[in-house]
């Protein structure tokens, strides 16, 4: 049993002209620019063919719901039907831009497969209704008996207040974002005035040596400095919170069924679904001032690629910012049965401090060579201030380094600064990997780390280093042993 | 390649310029020496490759061993195989070698090659890696 064909809505012209005009402007401009042009205008013909392609295939683009698999159609000369079985649907998601949201409308993206660089299907642009319908049949069919808690009834998990989105400015620091466009602007600016800006467009030496003299000619006192560093840290965490506040204005996750939805954005609104059964990896973030207020962080990553364009990196949030003591809930909603709190961790190699710390004197040397040409000996006090902080940092570090091996899951944790912790469940892994470097043989230390799928991007994943030798076998194996039944 | 370009570089550098006559001696040694490391690198890399790889079929799946100075391990369950290639190139079908290529729904180890196996074995191994009823594994 077949449905009938269902065609994109009626302002599809419109939107879907968004990817024909890339390939048709350029086109046409070229047409008319080459008026002058002898005989190499003849070249310009070989686009025609993509753009025709681009125009019949938004004239003629339809798509159905069969028994088994999604269907869509385009073409009329060379016609393609491509089936994606629902089984094999990862992913459905809606996107609104505000031109969107005035017509109602929506761009509606189907992800399935590990490896799919792109999405399986791309539909621009559907009705509301009809997008929303579509997301309900897409949803319905795909349900198999293994989508664990899908008897679970719908329930609001998080709701963020105006408060938290602050706490999310401040702790995801994205003010550098904004004022680097900022200071771009600015920078262009007094060039075209003709306002000589120290660190300009050049950086020479010498460049570096006036910006240091003026600076200090400029700072009266130690005071003033630490003053003005701190009214730029200031101003970069307020830059920060208005991101958040707009970005992630209204974020809500629910759980419907085995399905975890996400619906933020104040200018653009995102919504994504999370099928539960199709999530890869759960990594909690603490950076030192979600710490501080009892707070955390919560991604996942599924099996769907998430394109990491700017715009789009939202869709992987579980929670942007969540109360410690919600934290163990919603990682059970995800990952059942996996308590964030109570893993059984084990330490790396005791040497690992030293490897960590051997890695931070190379950095300082060579900072303190870069910086001994313009400041000459007081490279030295970098020297020493580094080398400390490096001795410091390795410590802090290798006392984080820590995996837990479960029954069923795989966790590794690392970052002194900003705490990172990655939960993988063995069912999931794609691959394990053992790899020691001569510098690894030398220190009788190796690392694991194991793939899954839809993992690129992902800030923080399962790969353990410094671990000692025999150690690390028996972790390989293990994972090894039970990632295949 | 890269021996090539290099040598464009340095041509120019001796014909056009004044540079004296010791940098260009420098660079025409450099050049020399880069070419016998090339071309050492191009005659015992693959040699080194081979011998330092190692492959297992056993209950779990694929193991295989690679490198020396990097020194991996990897380990890919039977279910976790999605689909498999034998491809052969015009070289390898001369000495009847091909490639095994291992696809997982993974992300940095997708694709796992198996190169310079003979023909015959690359088969045996796809046989008996694959040949499993097909579940979700994603």
């Amino acid at each position: 049993m077949s449905s009938e064909w269902r065609r994109l809505h009626w302002s599809s012209f419109f939107f879907g002209l968004g990817p024909v005009a890339r390939t048709t402007l350029p086109l046409l401009l070229l047409l008319i620019l080459a008026r002058d042009l002898g005989w190499q205008k003849w070249l310009l013909v070989g686009l025609v063919p993509s753009a025709i392609g681009a125009l019949v295939r938004l004239f003629t683009q339809v798509y159905r719901f069969d028994e088994t698999a999604f269907v869509l159609q385009h073409g009329i000369v060379s016609r393609n039907l491509r089936e994606i079985p629902y089984a094999r649907i990862q992913h459905v998601e809606l996107t609104q831009g505000p031109l969107h949201r005035l017509m109602s409308v929506a761009v509606v993206t189907i992800q399935s497969g590990g490896n799919a660089e792109q999405a399986e299907a791309s539909l621009r642009v559907l009705s509301l209704d009809a997008a929303e319908d579509l997301r309900r049949r897409i949803d319905a069919r795909r349900g198999r008996p293994e989508a664990a808690g899908a008897d679970l009834g719908p329930a609001v998990l998080l709701k963020l207040s105006p408060r938290d989105l602050v706490f999310v400015g401040l702790a995801e620091g994205r003010g550098f974002l904004v004022a680097g466009g900022a200071l771009g602007l600015l920078w262009q600016g007094a060039d075209l005035l003709g306002i000589d800006v120290p660190f300009g467009s050049s950086f020479g030496r010498e460049e570096l040596r006036r910006g240091w003299k003026l600076a200090a000619s400029v700072i009266p006192s130690i005071g003033m400095f630490v003053l003005e560093v701190l009214a730029v840290i200031v101003l970069f965490r307020l830059l920060s919170i208005a991101w958040a506040a707009v970005k992630l204005h209204g974020f809500t996750l629910v759980r419907d069924g085995g399905i975890l939805r996400s619906r933020y954005g104040l200018v653009t609104r995102y919504s994504a679904a999370i099928p539960r059964h199709r999530v890869q990896m759960v990594t909690v973030i603490e950076t030192p001032i979600l710490r501080w207020t009892g707070r955390a962080a919560v991604k996942v990553q599924t099996a769907a690629r998430f394109q990491t364009e700017q715009g789009r990196v939202g869709a992987e949030w579980l929670a942007p910012v969540i109360a410690r003591r919600k934290l163990r809930a919603l990682v059970e909603e995800v990952f059942p049965g996996i308590d964030p709190d109570a893993l059984p961790w084990r330490p790396v190699h005791p040497s690992a401090w030293q490897r960590e710390w051997r890695g931070g004197l190379v950095v300082t040397a060579l900072v303190a060579l870069a910086l001994a040409g313009p400041f000459g000996w007081w490279a030295l006090a970098v020297v020493g201030g580094g080398g400390m902080w490096a001795w410091f940092s390795a410590r802090g570090q290798a006392r984080r380094f820590a995996y837990a091996l479960t029954p069923d899951a795989i966790a590794f944790r690392s970052g002194w600064i900003n705490h990172r912790l990655s939960v993988v469940r063995l069912a999931r892994v794609q691959s394990v990997k053992l790899s020691e470097s001569f510098l690894d043989r030398r220190w009788g230390m190796a690392t694991v780390a194991v793939d899954t799928a839809g993992s690129s991007g992902a800030a923080h994943k399962v790969a353990v280093p410094y671990l000692a030798r025999d150690e690390a076998s028996g972790v390989f194996e293990r994972v090894r042993e039970v990632s295949g039944t | 390649m890269i021996a090539a370009v290099s040598l464009v570089g340095i041509l120019i550098t001796l014909v056009v310029g004044d540079t004296p006559g010791w940098v260009k001696l420098l660079l025409l040694a450099g050049w020399t020496g880069e070419l016998a490391f090339l071309t050492w690198l191009s005659l015992a890399l693959p040699q080194k490759r081979y011998l330092h790889t190692r492959y297992r079929v056993d209950a779990s799946g694929l193991l295989l061993h690679r490198g020396r100075l990097f020194h991996s391990e990897l380990g890919v369950a039977r279910s976790r195989i999605q689909h498999t290639d034998v491809t052969q190139g015009p070289v390898q079908r001369i000495y009847g070698l091909a490639t095994l290529s291992i696809y997982t729904a993974g992300t940095e180890d997708a694709q796992i090659d198996v190169t310079g196996i003979a023909f015959e074995e690359a088969k045996r191994l796809r046989a008996e890696l694959t040949g499993q009823a097909d579940d979700d594994v994603v």
